[in-house]
């Protein structure tokens, strides 16, 4: 995911770049994505955190009230819709490293890489493992 | 002042102005006064960013791979929802960068603000929900390449929850998918419906 530019126009002051550069850095290292719809949800959130970290150095500007409120409820709900989003995405991808075992699993697997292969009725019956029986 | 007969040449003139007729005509007229683009319903996209648009179009059909017209609809608009947020976030930052300070302390960067929110809002709805459309159908998907035998694939609409055919009762025993597939090979089934 190095080709995906993170934090591209977050709104910073010379002053707060290097607090904003050291936020994204750390949400990067805790989501790790692998492929580029992991990116774009971990861009969210990093927006999203950032969003508020603005807030609370605006909090005690009175005349903005009501605009610090507003900011602040969408970014939360937007930090909360990325998390649970990349979580379900990251756990969709380790059902498949751990449900998906046989060649031809991996090869259907590969072939809908965003599938949930927890969702699915178990035993997953494919042509390799046939000799297994319903219990 | 005008003569009535030129009152009456300017009115007949205008009847021949009406505006563009063409459908692209039109479509420029549309756009003559955007500022920002993301007041129109279809995604706008400048001429410089067009490669890089592509390039992310790419990228994004190839981590996703999306088969089928369902699939390909949501992934569009998982795609144009994560543009478009990064329009929103364009157009913040050069309100910032025109005020040179946090839009949260200038009041006319709070009322253009105030405004980007909206579609801000609207977006972020998009993407998610497009995202989670995009997962259930490949979920589907899956569930019928593994569980669906080859004669069920006209009876079984494409989607159906997999959880309902998955395992079948047949003379009174569940049955999995390459039970079926032998029971169908030894009845002779080719075809269910």
């Amino acid at each position: 995911m190095s080709a995906f530019e993170f934090g591209r126009n977050a709104i910073h002051t010379l002053e707060s770049e290097s607090r904003f550069l050291e936020r994204r850095d750390s949400i990067i290292e805790s989501t790790q994505p692998a492929n580029l719809v992991e990116a774009i949800l971990t861009e969210e959130l990093i927006h999203a955190s950032w969003e508020l970290e603005r807030v609370r150095d605006n909090s005690d500007n009175t005349a903005a009230e009501s605009q610090l409120l507003a900011a602040h409820n969408r970014a939360s709900r937007n930090w909360h819709r990325s998390f649970k989003q990349l979580k379900k995405l990251q756990s969709a991808r380790a059902s498949h490293v751990a449900q998906l075992y046989q060649p031809f699993e991996r090869r259907v697997g590969a072939q809908c890489p965003l599938a949930d292969v927890a969702k699915l009725p178990k035993p997953l019956y494919c042509p390799t493992n046939e000799s297994q029986e319903v219990q | 002042m005008a003569t009535q007969a030129q009152i009456l040449a300017n009115q007949a003139n205008s009847q021949h102005s009406t505006g563009p007729r063409s459908e692209e005509g039109k479509a420029k007229a549309a756009r003559n006064s955007t500022k920002h683009g993301l007041t129109l319903g279809v995604l706008q996209i400048a001429t410089e960013e067009r490669a890089e648009f592509e390039a992310f179009d790419k990228a994004l059909v190839a981590d996703m791979n999306p088969q089928g017209a369902l699939e390909m609809d949501a992934m569009r608009e998982f795609r144009d929802a994560a543009w478009r947020l990064r329009q929103i976030r364009q157009y913040a930052k050069s309100i910032f960068q025109q005020h040179n300070e946090d839009p949260f302390v200038n009041p006319e960067a709070q009322a253009l603000l105030r405004q980007l929110s909206r579609y801000r809002a609207s977006a972020e709805m998009s993407l998610h929900r497009s995202l989670n459309t995009f997962r259930e159908l490949q979920t589907t998907r899956l569930g019928r390449i593994i569980h669906l035998a080859k004669s069920e694939n006209e009876a079984i609409g494409p989607l159906a929850d997999p959880k309902v055919f998955a395992f079948m009762n047949i003379e009174g025993r569940q049955l999995h998918r390459i039970q079926r597939e032998r029971f169908d090979a030894h009845h002779g089934i080719e075809n269910i419906s």
